[in-house]
Formats: structure tokens, C-alpha cells, sequence
């Protein structure tokens, strides 16, 4: 703490001063005020004050300017977003000692009174910090005083749901066009905020769903009489007779038949009555078959074929929070574990009462765990989306420089050690991020062609610095010092490389974020963000550049702990010195001087794999590293970073962020998972179980 | 085929409907102009021609070397990430174009040549770098960042509205893709499509015409008004941004009404100009995939679809590995890129033949264009076709300086008239960014702006603001 007075410099005295005339004025304007602000001064004397005073203020950004008479629309505005960072937890940053939460919401209530006695518009204040802007205290130690906070919602569809679901009720057979795009949001790229249709979407849609219609209508007349060819649904049949104007009872029948409309309890006479209506006003206007094919049309159009309905089905309980129906919950239950839109079955025993319990819904889910793990694609997924190192194969690497190497079987290798320790199913988190096993050089494309690992005469073992294939079954021990879980893999490790360097900063501000929980910023948008390409330099010396003071606010939080993973190249291939270019050599000329350009004479220079743990709210693994070992072993003790674990899991099942309402349904998910020894199949029925998943509530405005 | 009734009726209504009652949400900044346009046409108050604009995008980088007329020497530069210094560029320069023969890679534009502009030394720092600055080519933001804002053909799209506002087409390495969002975006966060099949586009845009859809096509009406209704189930379960997304849903709909109507006004429009479909619309082959993008954007043009189209050849930083069989090339412009080269001919001699190829469907656009009459010329006469890379002018972009062609004159807004540019290089007095090229654009478009995208913090604000001066009217 700097506001001890043990300390004295110019930029204390500054400081002071600045909190001077600021208790001054707050005592001027506010000694009316029923609650006198002193503790508001207190906390931003000490938490804020340091910082933002003086001549060169943090962020341009000084206390003096805040009027706390806040008359102007500019001085209310500067509190407004002084609010708003200790609301998201963004200020004071990560690397200062972190204020007690009840002092932040102290400071922060005393701002919302006084912006709304003012008159100043405060809707910005009514944000409840999300996900990693959470402090992890008030959701995993402080008491519980929060109630839910779930409101009904729409969840558009994944690229896998929607042809999951749309397919199995149109029985198309051709590859349709995938209109759901998604990008990630918290590190996941399924979530349910603010996805919705747009016009480009809507014109991807509405092109399949004309197919899909036209396909699951597709028939011939003998005579008078529809005979349906392969595809079509038999269901349909009445509808296309040109002859006969169908009944009422016919298009329902038609309508019951299809899987999209066996999900909620939603359609009704009334939808039924508007789609035949549809049918016979086409109709007269055109032919049966047109007809037909407009209903089915606009069934695949409904907000059931694009949206997961989350709405609440069931009647209020006393806390006025609503159950998921029984349906309702047997489509989340799908869409949580296998981009299948409805077990049938599952569904009859939720209407007989199976799902009215959370032990019932827990046994359901238990059950589905009980199936391979290739039956809940989405398991994997999650642990694809969360480590990300999928994407290795979106990073270029050239071939000439190491003609071993082939990305697409590092993620098959990944994806396989995952599966591994999945079905040992214990120490889930500490296995994935310390164990030496691996698997070396599976094919996941041909894999998906054999259904068994294929291990092909690719020389790919040398990214694990093996001389030759390894013998016997995999996976494979490799030498301790060497590998420690997902974040060695080769694939995790050229996922967050650059085209021909590592990424330090990348790979310190994955830990920062899924493993401690914390928020970083993102680049400013004024920040050309690139290092030197002196080449003769290591990555450590050219990262120096990142220790400016403008930029080492963030930097800090990523570098030591990125820098550590230079134990590998960036191929992840592991080494004992590091290469650089030699600038007092001459360039070496290409094999083929015409076609090939000549590449820098190179060097080695000695490796430095030290890092730190800093700043990570877990005074237990807090202090520097000697190496990626190190680091890794001391993440996978804290039991902070399995909370993180939890609260990632949680956002990736859930389709949004963590809240504070969330705190219950995380702090069972978390002892679930300890008490069965580190089981994620315990943690993943904990969560769907959860009031979190079961429950919506009411919704506050209008 | 006239209109049946029941259609025209139903039309009034929708359009009324549109016109007085429709709830703005999430999707206003889509709707306001395509509904003003409406609004202009129902009062018969369009009776100029529209403007039209094109891009046409080649992934990858551009050597500004491989635009250079023959017989002009360009300055000596020395671009690259370390050492940006030159020698000798430092006022802008001008050259006509008549007295110079066109390079290899432009020799397909010759018939074009006094209506072609060659501007060079503009720079795009803020789009930093890679293989490709994906969205930030055309928004001239951070290229690494995803579709953080608005681009120039969005922007573009939403001064000249038309039932399809913006149509994006184009190929990726990946002869299977059928919709990839590289290069555009209507704002932040919200790209645009690629359409990479032109099988699939020709359906998306030409469907209402075709045999054996176009009675489906009419029936879409009444789906939509169906569909708008239907909603209203729903939405006093949902509050607040939940709602919201049913009426970004709604909005769609309504958009799609519209476009509906106005597609159906221009049905003989369509059939006329219509391409045939042919084996090149499913080929494997890039270049033909290509060439068919082009006969299918041409006709968008021509039959009033739209007035902004863009095609993407292999843009950004997942899709620029193509492989130009169909030029029997067998590397791609990756390999190409790093020197690559095969058959005796060296990397750059291959890039060459490349961008010669894109010359030729820039020509090719412009020739159909030029044999439509409209007004007192052609449709011609009323567009721009703009030719550069998402990678500037390199395969690792580093953005210095961004080789740009412009053919065409924007209704007589452009002085485009064979000129070959050279700016001043970036930092020196009248040098200049690609945001001022856009902003020129929009100018000539009727919607002018100070600036666009986002400003380079290392260079002054007077290199940044206001259009090109030399180039606009």
C-alpha cells in the first residue's frame, strides 16, 4: 500500500495534494449528505490517487478534474465511467492491490446517488460486471446474497444444431448451406448474447429452407394419387394432392410428424390455424405442391428452427423464477452435449416426469455421459474452444524450414490426449496441464475415415524431438522436462505462434485469462501493436520495447508468464538454446539461386526460459519461475485456477457469462468436482443440474 | 407473365406497411436507406441513372511494380518494415497514360485506357499487416481485429441503395467453400457474406426467374407476411436485449419483403440479362469460378440488383492459398509469395501472370457494362471499378503503399481519364492514405465524408483528411 506515508517523493506529494482539494470540495458539496463521503475519499486516496495525479496522470486522467459537484454534462460523464471501471473490476489494474468489494460498491453506491440526485442519466451504471470482469471472491468466498439473474432468452443455434435439427426434420440429403456463423465471445464461440438474424443470414436461411421444403416434399402422381419419392415425407402427402383441398386435421397431422415442432410445448391450435392459412391462401393462389412447400417453408423459418428457446415454460415458483419445461429442458440437454436437437425417447420419459426433479434431470445427464465420448461431440469441444489450439493449422508455417512438420495431426494428437484423460475421468485440470504423455503424429483426417487413429509415415515425431516413431501404444511418456500438458503440446503452442516466431504475449494473456480468471484489455486501437523484426535479437530482448510505461500496464500482466513457454521453437519443438539471425555473416544463397532467395546466416545464443507468476490473487503460487515446468505445476496446485476452470465450463454450457446470481450454481459445480475426485463428467451433470441451466427469471422491464 | 392480382395487392400493403409502421431496432441502419429509395421510387422521383461501384479484391498483395506504365521510372523506394526511407518520391507526380504502352499485367485494360486511373504511394498503416488485412483493406482499420467497422463498399452500398444492397462474390483456396465473410462488413462486428459458389448466387439473386422456382419465388411473399406475424407469439415472453434479437429478426423479414417487391417489379429486367448458367458455375477450376462471378455480377448490375458489388479473389488470411490450376499453375500464391516458383519461371513471373489474369476480368466487367445503354452513354459511364489487394502491396503486407486502379468515372465524379499518380511517399508533404481514396469515393457517390476508417497516429491529420483533391471532380 503507497498511503502508509512510509514512502515520500514528488509524486506522493502530488498525490496528496490532488486528495487534498478533492476532500476539500467533496466536504464543501456534500456535508449535507445524510452519509458523509470520507470513506469515498479514503478509497480513491488510495486507490487511485497515485496514479491519476501530478504532471503526467496515468491515461491523461486526473482525480482534480473530477467535480464531484458533477453539474456538467462532461463531470458527471468522467464519474459515470470512473463508476464503471470499478464496477467491471477494470481499475485499479490487476497489477495494484485489489480493494475490498464491499469498498468498491461503497464508493460505487455513493456515485449512483449522487449522479441520479444531479440528475444525470446513470442507465450506463446498470451493468452487472460478467465473466472474467467478476471478482472471483465475491463468486467463490463472500456470502451468498445475490438471487439468480436468468432472464428468458433466445439462443440462436450453432452451425452444428442447425444441421442437426434441420436436416433430421426435412431428411435432406444434400449439404445445405451453413448460415450460422459465429465468432468467439469469452473464448467460446457458441454463446447466446446478442446473436440474432440478420439479412445476409436470413437470405442463407431462406434458401435452405426452399430446399428443405422441396426435398422433404419431393413426389410423383400415378393417376390422382401422390406417391412420394425417396426423401419425401409420407406425412406430406395429402397436402400435395392437386385434386383434393386437404382438411385442418391434415396439415397437423403433416406438422406433428416433423422434429421441430416435437421440441416445446410453444405451437399451439392458434400457429396451426395461421399455417393453414398459409397453405390455403397459396393454395388458391397456386398449386398444392406450391403450398406445401410454402408451409414447410415457413416452418423452417420459425424462430424454432434458428433460436433455442429458453423460456421458462413452467409455472413461477414462490421466488418467481420459472422452470424450464420439461421439453424445454430436453432440448438443452441435446444442444448442451450433442448438436442433436431431441432424444425422442428422453423426451416421453420428461413428459412422464422423469426431468421434474434436479436429481432427475442429474440421472438423465449421467446417463448421456454413460455413451462415448464421440455421442457428446460438445465435451470436446469445449476443451477445443477453451485451450484453442485447433487453429494451429491456420498458422502459416513455411515448409522449407522444417519439412516435418504437418499441423492438422498436432491437433489430432491433442484432441486424442484429451479424450484420454477424459475417460480416466480424475485430476481432470491437473492432468490436462501437467502430464508428459502424448500422443505423436495421428492422422484426424483419416482418423474420421477409419474411426480408428491412423499413424501414417510422417515424420511429425520430430516436433516432439523423437528420433523415430515411438513403439507400442499410445500415448506415450515423454521425458519430464520436456512436456507438461495441453499448454507443451505442439498444437497449443503453434495455435499462439506467429509465422515464424513465438507469441509470448498471446500465450501469457491465455493464462492471464483461463486459468487466473483475470481480464486483460484489449489492444487500444490507437497501439500499432508490433515488436522490432531485428531478427539478431531474441524475443525476450525485442519484447523489451513493451516495457514503456504506456504499454507495461498490460504487458506485465502476459509477458512473464509467456515468456517461460521459450523452452520451444515455434514449430513447439523443444530446445536447449535459441536461434538468431547473424547479421555478420553473409546471407547464404537458396539452392536454386533464380527461383530461391537467399535466407540470413543464423547463430545460437543461449536460452532464457525464466518467468514470473504475478499479480494472480493466489498468494500461494504468486513469484517467479525458472521454467515452463515450474510455472505449469504451480497453476495446476492453486485452486484458484480449478475455479477458473469451473467458471469457464460454466460460460460454455450456459451460453453466457458468469453473474454474480451464478455464485450458488458454481460453488455446487466446484465441490462436485473435488468431492469426485476431479471428475469432469461430475462437474458437467453438476452444471446442467444447476439452477443456472434449470431456471429463468422474470424478466425486470417491459 | 403479368403480375397476378392478388400480388399487386398484396405488394401495396406490404409497402405501406414498411413505409409507416416498421419498428427500427437493431437492423434501422440496413432499412433507412433501402426504405428511402422506396419511398423515391413510389414518388417517381429516381430519374437519374444510379452510380454504381466495384471492387474487385485480389488477395494477397499487388507489386506496385507490376502497374508501372512502360517508360515511366518510378521513384526508387526502399518499403519494408525496418527501412521505409526513399530517395526520390517526394512530390506527387502525374503521367498520362497516352503516351505510354501498358504493362504485361494491365494490357488487358488498353481498350480502356482513357478511362483508367493508376494511383500509386497511397499508404494504410492502421491496417497494420499479415497475408492479408482481411477486413481492414476496405475499412482501413486494424487488419487483424475481425470486421471492426464499416467498409467502403458498405458504405458505398448504403448511399446507393438497391434491392440488394451489397453483393459480395468470390472464391477462397478451398474449391468446397460455400460462404466465407473476409472482406467486408456493413459495421462493426457485422460482415458481409462471400458468396463462393456461383451456382449458389446466381440462385440467391436470379431464383425469382428460374424455371421451376419462380412460382415458389411469388409464394415467399406470403411466407414473409406469415413469418412477421408468427412473431408476435413470442415476444411477451422476452424483454429487453432478448426481444431485441427478435426484432433484429423482425427487421430481416421486413427487409426481405421489400427486396421481394422489388425484385418482382424488375422480373423482365432480370430475365432479360440473366446469365446462362454453364459447367464453369460448379467447376473446380478457380479461374472459372471467377469468370463466372463476373458474368453473374454483371448482370446484378445491369438489371438494377444492386450498385455495389464486390469480388474476392482468395481474401483474407484463412483463403488466400489459392492454386490457379486453370493458368496451369500448380503452387499456390502462398509458395508464390515466399519466391516460389516452377517450370523455369520465378515467383514474381507467376504472380505476374496472376494479376494479368484479374486485369482480364476487370476488362471483362467493363466491356458488359459498356454495351448497356443508359442516359445519354452506357452504364459504363456511371460506375467505377476499383482493382487492389487486401495485402497492399505485398505478400506480408506491411501497408507502406497500397496500388490501387480505377476505371470508370462515377457519372463524370472521378477524374479518371488515363492517368498514371504517383503520391508522395508516406510522411513526406502531399502524401496521402488510403482513407482519403475512400472518402473521394463516397464524394463521388453523393455521401461525402471528412475521412474514413481510422487515422494513423504517426502521420499528421492533413495527410488524412478530406478526399484526393487530384482525383475528384
Amino acid at each position: 500500500m503507497e498511503m502508509n506515508g512510509m514512502r515520500s517523493s514528488a509524486s506522493d506529494l502530488g498525490r496528496r495534494m490532488a486528495a487534498t482539494l478533492l476532500l476539500s470540495l467533496l466536504v464543501q458539496v456534500t456535508s449535507a449528505q445524510e452519509t458523509p463521503p470520507r470513506d469515498v475519499v479514503a478509497f480513491l486516496d488510495q486507490h487511485c490517487a497515485k496514479c491519476h495525479s501530478g504532471a503526467k496522470p496515468k491515461g491523461d486522467f486526473t482525480l482534480t478534474r473530477l467535480d464531484p459537484r458533477m453539474l456538467t454534462a462532461t463531470t458527471a460523464s468522467e464519474w459515470i465511467e470512473t463508476a464503471r471501471m470499478l464496477i467491471m473490476g477494470e481499475m485499479p489494474p490487476a497489477s495494484r492491490p485489489r480493494p475490498a468489494a464491499a469498498a468498491s460498491a461503497q464508493v460505487v453506491a455513493w456515485l449512483r446517488a449522487e449522479l441520479k440526485r444531479v440528475g444525470a442519466d446513470t442507465h450506463e451504471l446498470e451493468i452487472q460486471p460478467t465473466g472474467n470482469h467478476l471478482d472471483h471472491t465475491r463468486l467463490f468466498s463472500d456470502p451468498l446474497d445475490a438471487p439468480l439473474d436468468n432472464p428468458p432468452r433466445l439462443w440462436r443455434f450453432s452451425p452444428q444444431l442447425y444441421f442437426g435439427l434441420l436436416k433430421a426434420s426435412s431428411g435432406e440429403r444434400n449439404p445445405l448451406t451453413q448460415a450460422m456463423s459465429s465468432e468467439r465471445v469469452d473464448g467460446f464461440f457458441d454463446m447466446a448474447a446478442g446473436r440474432s438474424i440478420d439479412v445476409g443470414t436470413l437470405s442463407t436461411l431462406m434458401r435452405n429452407a426452399a430446399r428443405m421444403a422441396a426435398s422433404a416434399t419431393v413426389h410423383h402422381l400415378e393417376g390422382d394419387k401422390v406417391v412420394m419419392d425417396r426423401g419425401g415425407l409420407g406425412s406430406f402427402a395429402a397436402l400435395l394432392d392437386p385434386q383434393l383441398v386437404p382438411e385442418r386435421k391434415a396439415l397437423d397431422a403433416a406438422l406433428n410428424s416433423l422434429l421441430v415442432y416435437r421440441r416445446t410445448q410453444l405451437p399451439g391450435t392458434e400457429e396451426y390455424a395461421a399455417l393453414y392459412a398459409l397453405y390455403l391462401k397459396t393454395r388458391r393462389e397456386s398449386t398444392a405442391a406450391v403450398a406445401a412447400r410454402a408451409v414447410l417453408t415457413a416452418v423452417f423459418l420459425q424462430p424454432e428452427s434458428m433460436f433455442r428457446l429458453e423460456l421458462g415454460l413452467d409455472p413461477a415458483d414462490p421466488q418467481g423464477r420459472r422452470r424450464l419445461s420439461p421439453a424445454e429442458i430436453v432440448f438443452a440437454l441435446g444442444g448442451a452435449l450433442r448438436d442433436q436437437p431431441l432424444d425422442r425417447a428422453q423426451l416421453d420419459r420428461a413428459r412422464k416426469g422423469a426431468l421434474d426433479t434436479r436429481e432427475g434431470v442429474a440421472t438423465e445427464v449421467r446417463a448421456m455421459l454413460a455413451a462415448p465420448l464421440s455421442s457428446n461431440p460438445r465435451i470436446l469441444r469445449f476443451f477445443q474452444e477453451y485451450f484453442a489450439y485447433t487453429s494451429a493449422p491456420d498458422v502459416f508455417k513455411d515448409k522449407a524450414l522444417n519439412p516435418d512438420f504437418y499441423a492438422p495431426a498436432l491437433v489430432g494428437d491433442t484432441d486424442q490426449l484429451i479424450q484420454v484423460i477424459l475417460m480416466r475421468d480424475k485430476d481432470v485440470v491437473k492432468e490436462l496441464l501437467t502430464t508428459r504423455e502424448s500422443f505423436i503424429g495421428s492422422r484426424w483426417d483419416l482418423v474420421k475415415n477409419t474411426g480408428g487413429p491412423v499413424y501414417p509415415k510422417t515424420n511429425n515425431f520430430r516436433t516432439y524431438n523423437l528420433d523415430a516413431w515411438p513403439e507400442g501404444m499410445q500415448p506415450v511418456q515423454l521425458p519430464v522436462d520436456q512436456r507438461c500438458g495441453i499448454l507443451t503440446q505442439p498444437s497449443w503452442l503453434v495455435a499462439r505462434s506467429q509465422n515464424f516466431n513465438n507469441d509470448a504475449i498471446r500465450r501469457g494473456k491465455w493464462i492471464r485469462e483461463h486459468l487466473l480468471g483475470q481480464a486483460i484489455l484489449d489492444v487500444p486501437i490507437t497501439v500499432c501493436a508490433k515488436l522490432p523484426d531485428d531478427l539478431s535479437q531474441t524475443l525476450r530482448t525485442r519484447m523489451e520495447v513493451t516495457r514503456q510505461e504506456y504499454c507495461w500496464t498490460c504487458h506485465q500482466s502476459m509477458n512473464p508468464l509467456g515468456l517461460a513457454f521459450e523452452q520451444y521453437d515455434h514449430f513447439g519443438r523443444y530446445r536447449t538454446s535459441e536461434t538468431v539471425e547473424d547479421p555478420s555473416k553473409p546471407p547464404i544463397p537458396g539452392r536454386n539461386p533464380k527461383l530461391d532467395p537467399p535466407t540470413a546466416a543464423k547463430h545460437e545464443v543461449a536460452l532464457d526460459t525464466t518467468g514470473a507468476l504475478d499479480f494472480t490473487s493466489d498468494p500461494t503460487i504468486d513469484g517467479p519461475v525458472a521454467n515452463v515446468h515450474e510455472l505449469l505445476h504451480r497453476l495446476a496446485a492453486s485452486t484458484r485456477v480449478r475455479q477458473v476452470f469451473v467458471r469457464h465450463a460454466f460460460r460454455y454450457w450456459m451460453g453466457r457469462p458468469e453473474n454474480i446470481g451464478d455464485a450458488t450454481s458454481l460453488r455446487e459445480a466446484d465441490t462436485a468436482y473435488v468431492a469426485s475426485g476431479g471428475s469432469m463428467k461430475a462437474l458437467i451433470v453438476a452444471l446442467l443440474s444447476s439452477d443456472s441451466f434449470l431456471y429463468r427469471t422474470v424478466p425486470t422491464s417491459p | 407473365m403479368s403480375t397476378p392480382r392478388f400480388f399487386q395487392a398484396s405488394t401495396a400493403l406490404s409497402r405501406r406497411r414498411l413505409l409507416g409502421n416498421l419498428t427500427l431496432g437493431a437492423g434501422a441502419s440496413l432499412l433507412a436507406p433501402f426504405l428511402s429509395r422506396l419511398a423515391a421510387e413510389d414518388s417517381g422521383a429516381t430519374a437519374k441513372p444510379p452510380r454504381r461501384v466495384v471492387f474487385l479484391v485480389e488477395g494477397n498483395g499487388v507489386s506496385a511494380e507490376h502497374l508501372v506504365p512502360r517508360g515511366v521510372v518510378r521513384p526508387q523506394s526502399s518499403f519494408n518494415s525496418t527501412a521505409h526511407n526513399v530517395t526520390d518520391a517526394q512530390t506527387f507526380r502525374e503521367v498520362t497514360l497516352a503516351g505510354h504502352e501498358l504493362p504485361f499485367c494491365l494490357e488487358p485494360l488498353a481498350p480502356f485506357r482513357d478511362r483508367l486511373a493508376i494511383v500509386q504511394g497511397l499508404s494504410g498503416r492502421v491496417c497494420e499487416g499479415g497475408h492479408s488485412v482481411n477486413f481492414g483493406a476496405l475499412g482501413q482499420y486494424g487488419g487483424q481485429r475481425g470486421p471492426a467497422g464499416e467498409t467502403i463498399d458498405a458504405a458505398l452500398a448504403k448511399a446507393l441503395p438497391a434491392p440488394f444492397p451489397h453483393v459480395g462474390l468470390g472464391i477462397t483456396h478451398n474449391p468446397n467453400e460455400v460462404l466465407v465473410q473476409n472482406v467486408s462488413a456493413w459495421d462493426a462486428g457485422r460482415a458481409l457474406p462471400t458468396m463462393c459458389q456461383p451456382d449458389a448466387a446466381m440462385y440467391a439473386l436470379f431464383g425469382s426467374i428460374a424455371d421451376g422456382a419462380k412460382d415458389d419465388f411469388a409464394a415467399n411473399a406470403n411466407v414473409l407476411d406469415f413469418l412477421r406475424g408468427d412473431l408476435k407469439r413470442l415476444s411477451h415472453h422476452l424483454a429487453g436485449p432478448e426481444r431485441a434479437k427478435l426484432e433484429n429478426y423482425e427487421n430481416s423479414l421486413a427487409v426481405m419483403r421489400a427486396r421481394h417487391d422489388q425484385i418482382t417489379k424488375r422480373s423482365d429486367l432480370l430475365k432479360r440479362y440473366a446469365p446462362q448458367p454453364g459447367p464453369s458455375y460448379t467447376s473446380l477450376v478457380e479461374t472459372e469460378r471467377l469468370d463466372a462471378h463476373v458474368e453473374i455480377g454483371a448482370a446484378a448490375l445491369i438489371a438494377g440488383l444492386t450498385n455495389v458489388l464486390t469480388i474476392a479473389s482468395g481474401c483474407g488470411g484463412r483463403y488466400f492459398e489459392v492454386t490457379f490450376k486453370g493458368l496451369g499453375i500448380s503452387i499456390d500464391k502462398h509458395q508464390i509469395g515466399h519466391g516460389g516458383g516452377e517450370n523455369g519461371k520465378s515467383g514474381d513471373e507467376l504472380a505476374q501472370t496472376i494479376r494479368r489474369f484479374h486485369i482480364e476480368l476487370m476488362a471483362k466487367l467493363a466491356a458488359k457494362l459498356q454495351v448497356v445503354p443508359e442516359g445519354n452513354g452506357t452504364m459504363l459511364d456511371n460506375t467505377a471499378i476499383i482493382y487492389l489487394s487486401d495485402s497492399a502491396n505485398a505478400h506480408h503486407a506491411t501497408c507502406w503503399e497500397w496500388p490501387t486502379l480505377i476505371l470508370g468515372d462515377l457519372g463524370g465524379r472521378l477524374k479518371t481519364k488515363g492517368r498514371y499518380l504517383e503520391y508522395p511517399r508516406y510522411g513526406r508533404t502531399g502524401h496521402r492514405t488510403m482513407g482519403c481514396l475512400y472518402a473521394t469515393l463516397l464524394h463521388a457517390a453523393g455521401a461525402p465524408r471528412g475521412s474514413f476508417g481510422q487515422f494513423d497516429k504517426a502521420l499528421g491529420k492533413e495527410f488524412q483528411q478530406g478526399p484526393l483533391g487530384d482525383l475528384l471532380m
